[in-house]
């Protein structure tokens, strides 16, 4: 006699008869009345996206971790796994974070956001930091382009590393506030291709700066410091095509005496430009505390974030008032905090993916609650009652 | 009544969303038990039909129940008795996602009121150490219902409840007229632990048993019940588990002796502590096998041998399986199971089994 279950069961799926019916199978997992089932969900792929991703196949990780939130979009932990994917395996953090902003944003109460969120200033760095060497490698649009204004770090005319990281402080602290006011250009991103541009050319000056970025207007200038302390600045103005507009007069003043050099440095921008936003009521920061700031963002520049955090610090603690200051300590923090916590991450999706989802796991718990509350019959799964039968009185008289 | 008819109507053209389907099921399922003492065999047999209606609406779900059974008698002298069983009525509806609302009532549709010859019969069915699936045709009018709270939080889940049922009254015997069960009130609180695709849970349950009474006078109180539960189960794609032990206490009856309502001297209730397997596998979507395993060991009570509350030391252990086909909207089970052991402090040997069919359609 042949074998007729093959076909039994061919027939059946020719009809297209065959389905599944969920219904008990939420809540227990074995049933008084069992029906097949089998779970749907994202987890086959998801689970081959994870070991994949573990033994660092990352690219069919990551398709199968597509396919998963193909098959519930609205499941963010898929999403986070493609995060992963991104941020430690294929080391593109600027889809990594596009990919944990999306989690934020489609699932905000979600239990990792609070793991994911410290990550972002990090990734966010990086990012930057990756489209300013694309833009000096590969780009061909320069990066800045339609840009009105850049700013290129003050140079020292002789060259000395605390000099240079005084100029930086400098810069940024006098500076960045003309970038944030009067351009959507934030002051990170031109500090990123600056310095990427620099670490590329470290003979570069703002002419040729100003010509690859593309801006409109590129501001820079050049410190004398002389042995007696005192200090000269020239600010300059350059065009996209690389050529000076405008030189302002030396402004002079003491390394001892900054409030000074301030005001003056204050008047000399008002000449270039129609109106400033620097406040000149704030308090200016030491000679030293702006080495430091100056030393703090070359090294945040510079992804040393751990020394960044000593130099920040310190400087923080020299002139406390300095918004300018507080704010890159601030970026500082969250950016070694987010350096950190790679790791958490990826525990956290392991710890994710072991967690139950929280409507089924509630609804199983529940319904248990209600089984030993509710009173029980028999009839329907055929079996033994939960609990013995109280039988009345007088069947029971001894 | 008008507003019971419009209130169902109301709930059954509920806009019916989500994954569950109105659904009825009818199916037949015998329990046949043989007892052996000194040679001698006495047979019972329970044979069941029931018919049932499931039908969810939004946020929730009505179920309706009720059956016909055949009791039988096979030994020295052949006796049975037939009827309908009470029916029953029950819904839940979740309030929210932290809450559960249930309400149930058993309508009086059973046979009652049975001859003292059929009660005889009927009180075995009663019996712990048996294990009948049904184990009386019903009593009076009874309703109540449980709420359920519900927490949960990574891979915690909590969850408490509360319930109360009010018995009405009925008359178990021909004559016996007016008696009424105690009402009960019960508490519940319980976690779940998951791991993956592994759940520990824990539950325990306390019910308190108000006093029976006959023609308005107390006549008897079952003791207060307290039951635990630990289980673990195991939800894989197509492979899931569940191993569960329960422990059932029950403390003291109280009893009128000598015109005074105390607790009972001998304790009526032993210990009651079970443990159960269940096993299931889908190979294809339409397709289950599956498979349990059951044990129970219940203790002595106090009773002396002779005594309608006699229980002495009894265990069974029960292993059996199915399988569950669907087609469409169409399901299928068909369950077999065997049982065996000994009751009455190893006096009477049992065999049994179980039998089991059942049909569903989805609508």
């Amino acid at each position: 006699m042949k074998p007729i279950l093959p076909y039994i069961m061919v027939l059946l799926w020719a009809l297209g008869c065959a389905n599944t019916l969920p219904h008990q199978s939420q809540t227990e997992p074995v049933l008084a009345h069992p029906v097949p089932t089998i779970k749907k969900e994202s987890t086959p792929y998801e689970t081959a996206a994870w070991h994949l991703f573990r033994n660092a196949d990352y690219v069919r990780a990551l398709r199968l971790a597509y396919r998963a939130t193909e098959i519930r979009p609205q499941e963010p932990s898929a999403a986070l796994l493609i995060g992963l994917i991104y941020d430690h395996g294929l080391n593109r953090p600027d889809l990594a974070l596009s990919a944990y902003n999306h989690i934020l944003q489609q699932a905000p109460h979600y239990e990792g956001v609070g793991i994911i969120q410290p990550r972002l200033p990090y990734l966010f760095r990086r990012t930057q930091e990756r489209v300013a060497q694309l833009s000096l490698h590969q780009s061909d649009t320069p990066p800045l382009q339609g840009m009105p204004l850049a700013i290129f770090p003050i140079l020292p005319w002789a060259p000395n590393k605390t000099d240079a990281a005084f100029t930086l402080g400098l810069t940024d602290i006098l500076l960045s506030s003309l970038l944030d006011e009067n351009s959507s250009l934030p002051s990170l991103r031109t500090h990123l291709l600056a310095h990427a541009f620099l670490d590329a050319f470290p003979n570069a000056n703002a002419n040729a700066f100003a010509r690859w970025t593309g801006a409109e207007q590129t501001l820079s200038g050049t410190l004398v410091h002389s042995q007696n302390h005192d200090i000269s600045l020239r600010l300059e103005l350059i065009n996209k095509q690389g050529q000076t507009l405008q030189a302002s007069a030396p402004i002079v003043g003491k390394m001892s005496q900054l409030n000074l050099f301030r005001d003056n440095f204050v008047h000399a921008l008002t000449q270039m430009f129609d109106q400033t936003y620097i406040d000149t009521q704030l308090p200016m920061p030491s000679s030293m505390a702006l080495t430091l700031h100056g030393q703090a963002l070359d090294a945040y520049l510079s992804g040393d974030a751990l020394h960044a955090r000593a130099y920040i610090e310190a400087a923080t603690k020299l002139s406390p008032t300095t918004k300018r200051m507080r704010n890159l300590n601030r970026w500082i923090k969250a950016d070694y905090t987010g350096s950190q916590i790679g790791n958490d991450l990826v525990a956290l999706y392991r710890s994710l993916k072991l967690q139950p989802d929280p409507d089924e796991a509630a609804t199983r718990r529940i319904l248990a609650t209600q089984h030993l509350l509710a009173p029980s019959y028999g009839v329907d799964s055929a079996q033994e009652t939960l609990t013995p039968f109280k039988p009345p009185q007088p069947e029971t008289a001894p | 009544m008008k507003k019971t008819i419009w209130i169902i109507w109301l709930l059954c053209t509920s806009s019916i969303y989500g994954i569950e389907k109105p659904r009825t099921d009818i199916g037949s399922f015998v329990h046949q038990i043989t007892l052996e003492r000194d040679s001698t065999e006495t047979q019972l047999t329970q044979w069941v039909t029931p018919l049932s209606v499931h039908l969810p609406f939004a946020n929730g779900a009505i179920h309706i129940h009720s059956a016909a059974m055949l009791v039988h008698q096979d030994a020295q002298v052949d006796d049975q008795v037939w009827g309908a069983l009470n029916t029953n009525l029950s819904g839940y509806w979740t309030l929210g996602k932290t809450a559960l609302l249930s309400l149930n009532t058993s309508l009086p549709t059973g046979k009652h009121a049975l001859a003292t010859t059929d009660a005889d019969l009927v009180q075995s069915l009663t019996r712990n150490d048996l294990n009948f699936p049904i184990k009386t045709f019903g009593q009076g009018f009874d309703f109540g219902g449980t709420f359920s709270l519900v927490r949960h939080r990574g891979f915690w889940t909590w969850s408490a409840g509360v319930g109360y049922q009010r018995k009405g009254t009925y008359e178990p015997i021909a004559g016996v007229t007016d008696y009424k069960p105690g009402d009960e009130v019960s508490g519940s609180f319980g976690f779940d632990y998951t791991y993956g695709s592994f759940v520990y849970r824990f539950s325990a349950a306390g019910t308190y048993f108000f006093t029976d009474r006959q023609n308005r006078f107390v006549v008897f109180q079952n003791g207060k019940q307290i039951l635990v539960q630990n289980a673990i189960l195991y939800t894989g794609n197509r492979f899931r588990v569940k191993a569960e032990i329960t422990e059932i206490a029950r403390l003291k009856n109280q009893e009128i002796i000598n015109g005074a309502f105390v607790y009972e001297s001998r304790d009526s209730n032993g210990n009651d502590l079970r443990a159960q397997l269940e096993t299931s596998w889908t190979p294809i979507r339409y397709f289950t096998i599956y498979g349990l395993g059951y044990a129970k060991h219940l203790t002595a009570n106090a009773r002396p041998a002779g005594s309608p509350l006699y229980q002495g030391d009894a265990y069974l252990i029960e292993g059996g399986g199915g399988v569950a086909f669907t087609v469409g909207p169409y399901h299928l089970n068909l369950r077999a199971s065997k049982l065996t052991g000994k009751a009455e402090d190893k006096q009477v040997a049992l065999s049994a089994i179980n039998l089991r069919c059942s049909f569903t359609a989805e609508f």
